[in-house]
């Protein structure tokens, strides 16, 4: 009792919410979750033209829903802004934050938020026109470089500059639009930004084709859904929901096999897919739910592809989003 | 209105009062009983050169300075070990107040964690979803990569587990089946028959010294540690570089010690941030200058994250003063500054082609 009471102290103004610290409860008598999701970032939240939010993280929404519901159906997307996510949280207006936010201490230790596992590593980098005839950082030496001012990309582009020994002239602008504009009209010899921003940006350009990033990265963000503090079974919950996305892929696990691979001889491969129980308890959920999830939304590397590689148009390389064993960094924790 | 502005000084966290960060401390019974103690309980495994086992030349030094009852607390040596001090640093300010309990098998580190006689629990225990959950225990941080690896004699030529066709595998039964389920099925999918060993767990090297069996598997680090440790012709043998699994090792902590769980992550956090900077304990002092904020963050100059974990504004510098950052604990316990000279290999950053990739401070 003392624990909650100083725990809501902390958070202070979550009050109410904190008095409910079964978020699973909360959600099966809902009979919904709801996803605090980006308003429009195409490859990771954004509603199509039927109003059906796609992305990495919606369908990281989705994934929690087939585990708990076994249903991905039942989500509610709740746009919210990166200042709105932490109190949406608090306040008990959304079950999860999923919408590409960096896990950071400050918001574990200080905004009564649970970073939960990885979903996205996000790079820092550059985009340029492909007539520029550049591949690497060093050959930018002395081209105007746009950059979002006062942003740790600016900082990253000048660091970088000091260790490659080169000049970069950084021309700064403010917001999203002002940057793709100033790249457009020619202001800049090239880009700097987070990878999925500047690969709006080719999107979006006459000719995405004529543009490319390049290979060297400026730095690298962790981006994973968020919880509330304090229930930490709900954490576990979520973060072992991504988790046994990626353990899927790494046991060669999909959306079409996942029903044949339930038979499977190996013991292992039949506990995480129900055939055999054990994985349902831990969590309190069904026996069969990894299973659910993989069987509705595919593993970790089908979703990314549809989503935001070859099958989606803004054509993402997995690059560190791949498998550790194909030269990535997803290591997925052993689901025995 | 009143909470917007509350939200938006939450988010911004550096534009927070001091007062108000400091009427934020997150409580954690842990923690409390750690500073009252003055001292830090971490569960080791004690035995197990590299990762945590008595330094047997302070040892052998206090015996000769008359101390005839050594106390060999004082001298437990390795990556585990030092991990345990470096949350003592950040916790205490003083690396050395660390008091080491020694488990012998994974079961007993836990039990250790549950029966409250160790706050934390770094006993090369590999983080697994049953053990997540119900072991009453909460994993802080990935501490190391590694894998079930082969310990073979090189004479006999094999690369690797589809060449041990027919042959018989030693494990050490204290690991229970896990070891056994894996090389059962790796050995299905290349197609082979195997036959496997029991044996305790202090004889599984001599068993293949002996001839008992034509291989020996355990975790990878383990055996190359061992090897180095224990065989009578280290030479002899080799640790194959296929890894049969994936064995992240990690420090728990007692379900529910949220604050100190936070601590511990971080903590590591910080020292593998270090190395993507170039930081060690040697030249921190030149980085204080330093004007990246990034950097500024990490060492505390400008902004105190941990002050909402009651920690104090320099507790990163502690750490990296008084242990070093990741790579430089790999590397004196394990890697190039040890006997051992292993790899750093996934151990390493992100930026230099390992799976490190820090949670930043901020």
């Amino acid at each position: 009792m003392r624990i909650l009471l100083l725990l809501a102290t902390l958070i202070g103004l979550a009050g109410p919410a904190m008095a409910q610290n079964r978020t699973l409860d909360a959600v099966r008598a809902r009979g919904t979750l709801v996803c605090g999701t980006n308003p429009g970032l195409p490859g990771f939240a954004a509603p199509g033209p039927d109003g059906v939010y796609r992305g990495l993280d919606a369908d990281t929404c989705r994934a929690v829903a087939a585990a708990v519901f076994g249903d991905a159906g039942r989500v509610a997307f709740r746009p919210v802004s990166v200042p709105d996510a932490p109190g949406m949280l608090r306040a008990g207006e959304a079950d999860i934050v999923a919408r590409n936010l960096s896990l950071t201490m400050s918001r574990e230790v200080q905004q009564g938020l649970a970073g939960t596992a990885v979903n996205f590593f996000d790079t820092q980098g550059f985009l340029a026109p492909r007539s520029l005839n550049v591949v690497s950082m060093a050959q930018l030496d002395g081209k105007r470089i746009c950059v979002p001012a006062g942003s740790t990309v600016e900082i990253a582009v000048a660091e970088a500059a000091r260790r490659e020994r080169i000049r970069l002239l950084a021309v700064p602008a403010t917001g999203f639009a002002a940057i793709r504009d100033a790249y457009y009209a020619g202001a800049c010899d090239a880009v700097a930004g987070e990878t999925p921003g500047l690969m709006l940006i080719r999107l979006g350009a006459p000719d995405p084709a004529a543009h490319a990033m390049l290979h060297d990265v400026l730095g690298g963000e962790p981006l994973g859904p968020f919880v509330r503090a304090g229930d930490l079974h709900w954490r576990s919950l979520v973060f072992w929901t991504v988790n046994a996305l990626i353990e899927a892929e790494a046991l060669g696990i999909t959306a079409a096999n996942a029903e044949a691979m339930r038979a499977s001889p190996s013991i292992r491969i039949r506990r995480f897919l129900g055939s055999e129980p054990g994985l349902g308890a831990p969590l309190g959920l069904a026996e069969d739910w990894a299973f659910q999830v993989i069987r509705q939304l595919g593993n970790y590397g089908e979703i990314f592809e549809r989503n935001l590689g070859q099958g989606s148009a803004l054509r993402l390389d997995r690059g560190l989003n791949d498998l550790y064993s194909r030269g990535g960094l997803l290591y997925p924790i052993p689901m025995r | 209105m009143i909470r917007f502005f509350l939200a938006a000084a939450l988010l911004l966290g550096a534009g927070l009062p001091a007062a108000a960060q400091q009427s934020a401390v997150m409580p954690s019974p842990t923690l409390d009983a750690v500073r009252a103690r003055g001292v830090l309980l971490c569960a080791v495994n004690g035995a197990l050169p590299g990762f945590s086992a008595p330094d047997q030349r302070s040892i052998q030094a206090a015996i000769d300075a008359g101390f005839a009852t050594a106390d060999a607390q004082g001298a437990m040596m390795g990556f585990d070990a030092d991990l345990c001090r470096a949350v003592a640093a950040a916790v205490l300010g003083d690396a050395t107040k660390v008091r080491f309990v020694t488990a012998s098998t994974v079961a007993a580190g836990f039990a250790t964690l549950r029966n409250g006689s160790a706050d934390l629990l770094l006993r090369n225990t590999t983080l697994t979803y049953f053990r997540d959950l119900t072991e009453g225990a909460d994993a802080a941080a990935v501490v190391m990569i590694d894998g079930q690896g082969l310990l073979v004699p090189v004479a006999g030529g094999a690369q690797n587990l589809a060449q041990l066709d027919g042959k018989r595998i030693c494990i050490s039964g204290d690991v229970g089946t896990l070891a056994q389920e894996v090389l059962e099925a790796e050995a299905a999918r290349d197609g082979v028959t195997i036959s496997i060993v029991a044996t305790g767990g202090a004889a599984l090297l001599t068993a293949l010294e002996e001839g008992r069996c034509d291989a020996a598997s355990a975790d990878a680090k383990a055996l190359a540690v061992r090897r180095v440790k224990e065989m009578q012709n280290p030479g002899a043998y080799r640790v194959l570089p296929d890894l049969l699994s994936r064995e992240p090792l990690a420090a728990f902590v007692r379900e529910g010690s949220e604050a100190f769980r936070l601590v511990v992550q971080y903590v590591v956090q910080a020292m593998l941030e270090a190395d993507q900077y170039d930081i060690t304990g040697f030249n921190l002092v030149d980085f204080l200058q330093v004007n990246d904020p990034a950097v500024r963050r990490l060492l505390g100059v400008e902004e105190n994250i941990g002050a909402a974990l009651g920690l104090q504004p320099d507790w990163s510098r502690d750490v990296l003063a008084q242990v070093g950052s990741y790579s430089e604990v790999f590397s004196r316990n394990l890697g190039a500054g040890s006997v051992f000279g292993l790899d750093v290999g996934a151990n390493d950053n992100w930026l230099r082609g390992g799976l490190m990739f820090p949670r930043p401070l901020r």
